[in-house]
This record gives structure tokens, C-alpha cells and sequence, in this order.
């Protein structure tokens, strides 16, 4: 057989096998009975997408639109996005809406842009509105945003707020971004974090926040504001505090040391007495064990947990995370 | 029945409020011109000597905004300080001119070497924004953009490595080019 030949009936083959793998109904509704027709990328059609998504969609085509929109909102006027927000009646729509607006303004570091979320933030008549447009604030610099906006809004403000969705996803703003903005490190959102757990009148709220914002940048007020909390009605609180003392700047440890100890002397709860082990092991790491020590007996049920921490101590970890791994290995 | 094991312990440790402090975070390209390209990696020019981290470039100096790389909000520190300069060779902060840090936890960070300050250059916390114009400040030979992700001082090579990033990729903006912990 020539070759070309060959080649030909091998293609033939190919293609045969190839069409095979498509059901005949795949093949009915090709290309010939819908064609392609260019789409104009409007803020309301991409919004159309979100809504059908998260009504109906896939976890992952959910993140996808989501995703999609907060790209595509880097090159679309705010104006647009701005009065898409401002009309929006569907929480999960402007919550999506809110991320791609607040991620704008993050990159064209323009604060002024946030201002219709924070609008609907504060004075939405909907709960559910105001906490969505509370969590499209997620991921950016929103403590930064409140005060370059002048400080209309701000967490003290929206913890306040009679609907218990909107102070939880207040606490989650925050412990998000000290964590993934800062990685910790920055000391105004840590100092948000427990002026807001001072002006909550949630205590879970507030135990959320200093349980979980990190300590490591607060000032001498803020680390006062924390010790206050030590006296809390609620334990959660009180333990929370405890924790929170745990990670306060070397030159407030001394004081927090202090609280620490007569805290755990004093308080009869014992989830609140394990926080407080808990701050003086991290307060002092290798250098907490004679404090920790000296405290055996004052509640027996406790000194197993101190002999916890003093034998994951004796490893010499450099790290808190290493430690408080291994002392949790040991006793939980 | 060893996986359920390793699963009930995972959550344990969640419940019990211990969670490590560093993530991996995705880092893209920092030049929205599609002629950027990576130049060097683990190697200087792709034969030379250890280099373990990035350069990217796209042949032109202090006219193309040198942007942040980590596509979320992140604070990024700013050394400033040396006179804008296309062809290098100073010791200005040490070699690195004018560069930005992203601090992470456990000893991370992340570093954006040798732009040439404008306007735009500070500290500042943002995603994707302009941190200055592509130069050459510092130890560097023509402009470009150095990146890297190190531990305690030490650069790694894993977080462009693993996502295939090598020399000729892209280093256009919306082209991911590593996954930095931090």
C-alpha cells in the first residue's frame, strides 16, 4: 500500500475512534446549533453569574466566580461597582461584590472606594446585609480603610450591633487580618482587636478576639485593657485574656507575669487556671520553670498540667508553636 | 483505619486552638508588560553561580511599575534610601538597593530587591500595588527584580520550583510564578 495511503486510513481510524468516545446528543447540540456570540464583561452580567453560581452551583464554581470577580473589578470603573453595591439585596451576592470593591481599593490604594460598603455596613436595615457587607471587608486593610475614611466606621461601632451575625463576623474581620494580612506583626489591628473586645458587650466576641488576634506589637494600653479583662463575669473571657497576656512585647512581661500568677492563685475555674499556665509557660518559655514550680499545690488538680508544661519546657524549644505543640502532645 | 486516626488527631489540634502561623500565599509576576521573563533562578543566568531566587526583567529601566507579588493584601515593608540607578553595582543596603520585605511568621519572609523609588515607594499595605519603577539600585547588573522567600536568613528554592516556574517563564503580572510561605 503507498504510504500516503496509509496515512490516510490511519487518520480515518483516529477520527472514528475519536467520534466514538462522543454520545450522538453531544454531537446533535454542537458547535452548528449554538454558536459562539461575543459577550460584552459588564459589572451586572459577571453579577448575573455570581447569583446563578451561588444559588445553585458547586462549592468550587462558587469560589470561581467569586474569584473571578474580584480580577475583574481591578480593571472595571468603581462607579459601576460602587452603584452594584449600593442596590444589592442579596447578602451573598454583596458579599462577593463587597470582597471585589475592598480588593480594588487594596490595589489602587484608594480607602475612599470602601466607603458604600461601610455605608451599608453600619446602617443596612437587614442584618444580614449589614454582617455580609461586614465580611466583603475580609482580607484587606480594613482597619487602615475605617480610619483613612475618617473613622465614621469602625469595629468599636459594628460590635455594638443588636444581630449576633454581624458582631461574629466583626471578630472574624479581625483575627483574619491580623493573621493573614500582618501575619501578627502589626500593632494597630492588634490594638483594634482588643479595644473592640472592650467595647463588646458579646463576651463570646470578645473571647474570639483575645483569644485569637496576636499580642506581639500591642502598646503598654492596650496590654492594661487586656489585664482589665483578667476580672471578666464571664470565664471564657477571663481565659481568653489569659492567653492573650501569654503573648504581649518582653517589656509588658514582667507585669503580665504577675497578673498571670495571681490570676491562677486566685480564680477557681480551671479552664481559666490552665490559660493562665498557659500565658506564663509562653511569657517566659525555658525561663517560666521556677515560676511554674513554685505554683504546684496551690490547686492539685492543676499539677498535672504544670508538669505538662514543665516537661515539654525541659525540651528547650526555640519556637511557641513547638512548645505549645508538644506540651499538647503530652496532655491536651 | 491509620488515616481516620491521623484525621481525628488533625482536629484535635484545631480544637484545641494550635494552628501553625505561616501559609503558603501565591506570588505573581511583577511587571504588567507580557515581555517580562525570568532571567535567572536556583542559578545566576540560568549557569552561574547559587543565586536560589528569582530575576525578572523585561529590558527597560524606571519606566515599568516594580509591583507587589503576593496577590492579597499584605504589608510590605520598605528600605529605601539608595539614588535610582540603572546599571548597579553599589552596596547601598547591603547590595539589595531599594527593596521591600513581606514579613511572615516562623522566620519567613519575602523580599522584592533593587527598585528604582518613585512616588509610590513606602511602606504600605496593599495587593498587587506599585511599589516603584523596575531599576537597578544595589548589587544588581541592569535592571530587574530580584525576589525571593527565605527562612531565618536562608533563601529556599521550592516556592517557584515546584509550580515549574525556571528560566524564560513569563514574569507578567497576572502569570503566577511561585508560592512564597510566609
Amino acid at each position: 500500500m503507498h504510504p500516503t495511503t496509509m496515512k490516510t486510513l490511519k487518520r480515518a481510524a483516529l477520527a472514528s475512534a475519536l467520534l466514538s468516545l462522543f454520545p450522538a446528543s453531544a454531537l446533535a447540540t454542537g458547535p452548528q446549533t449554538t454558536p459562539l456570540k461575543p459577550a460584552t464583561c459588564t459589572v451586572e452580567s459577571m453579577l448575573d453569574d455570581v447569583r446563578a453560581a451561588l444559588k445553585g452551583g458547586s462549592p468550587a464554581l462558587q469560589r470561581y466566580v467569586k474569584w473571578r470577580l474580584r480580577e475583574a473589578a481591578l480593571a472595571m470603573p468603581a462607579e459601576g461597582l460602587q452603584a452594584a453595591l449600593a442596590r444589592e439585596t442579596d447578602p451573598a451576592v454583596l458579599e462577593a461584590l463587597g470582597g471585589a470593591l475592598a480588593t480594588k481599593a487594596s490595589n489602587a490604594e484608594s480607602p475612599a472606594l470602601v466607603q458604600p460598603l461601610l455605608a451599608r455596613a453600619s446602617g443596612d436595615s437587614d442584618p444580614a446585609i449589614r454582617a455580609a457587607a461586614v465580611r466583603g471587608l475580609r482580607g484587606v486593610p480594613s482597619v487602615e480603610f475605617m480610619e483613612k475614611n475618617g473613622g465614621v466606621v469602625t469595629y468599636e461601632q459594628l460590635v455594638r450591633d443588636a444581630s449576633p451575625e454581624v458582631r461574629a463576623a466583626v471578630a472574624d474581620n479581625l483575627v483574619s487580618e491580623s493573621a493573614d494580612v500582618y501575619s501578627g506583626h502589626d500593632r494597630r489591628v492588634s490594638e483594634a482587636a482588643v479595644a473592640t473586645a472592650a467595647a463588646a458587650e458579646d463576651p463570646a466576641v470578645a473571647a474570639k478576639l483575645l483569644g485569637e488576634v496576636s499580642m506581639e506589637a500591642v502598646g503598654p494600653a492596650a496590654v492594661e485593657q487586656v489585664t482589665n479583662q483578667l476580672r471578666a463575669e464571664d470565664p471564657k473571657l477571663r481565659a481568653a485574656a489569659a492567653t492573650a497576656l501569654g503573648g504581649v512585647p518582653g517589656a509588658a512581661s514582667q507585669g503580665a507575669r504577675g497578673s498571670l500568677v495571681d490570676l491562677f492563685k486566685n480564680d477557681k475555674d480551671p479552664a481559666v487556671r490552665k490559660a493562665a499556665l498557659q500565658g506564663i509557660a509562653r511569657l517566659g518559655m525555658s525561663g517560666a520553670k521556677p515560676v511554674l514550680e513554685s505554683l504546684r499545690g496551690v490547686d492539685r488538680a492543676m499539677d498535672p498540667e504544670i508538669d505538662a508544661w514543665l516537661s515539654a519546657l525541659s525540651l528547650n524549644l526555640q519556637e511557641w508553636e513547638l512548645l505549645l505543640r508538644e506540651k499538647q502532645r503530652l496532655r491536651r | 483505619m491509620k488515616t481516620m486516626k491521623l484525621t481525628m488527631a488533625a482536629v484535635a489540634l484545631v480544637a484545641a486552638g494550635w494552628a501553625t502561623t505561616v501559609a503558603a500565599a501565591t506570588a505573581v509576576g511583577p511587571i504588567c508588560d507580557t515581555a517580562a521573563r525570568v532571567g535567572s533562578t536556583t542559578y545566576y543566568s540560568c549557569s552561574g553561580s547559587s543565586h536560589n531566587a528569582l530575576d525578572m526583567s523585561n529590558g527597560t529601566c524606571s519606566v515599568w511599575n516594580h509591583r507587589g507579588m503576593i496577590n492579597v493584601s499584605r504589608y510590605y515593608g520598605y528600605y529605601g534610601g539608595c539614588a535610582n540607578n540603572c546599571s548597579g553595582g553599589t552596596t547601598c543596603n547591603g547590595g539589595a538597593g531599594n527593596y521591600y520585605v513581606v514579613t511572615g511568621g516562623s522566620g519567613w519572609d519575602f523580599r522584592q530587591l533593587h527598585l528604582n523609588s518613585n512616588v509610590s515607594s513606602g511602606s504600605k499595605t496593599c495587593d498587587r500595588c506599585a511599589l516603584g519603577l523596575v531599576g537597578s539600585t544595589g548589587n544588581s547588573t541592569g535592571a530587574h527584580v530580584h525576589a525571593d522567600n527565605r527562612q531565618y536568613g536562608t533563601r529556599k528554592t521550592a516556592w517557584y520550583t515546584s509550580v515549574g516556574t525556571t528560566c524564560g517563564s513569563s514574569a507578567y503580572c497576572n502569570n503566577r510564578v511561585g508560592t512564597p510561605t510566609l
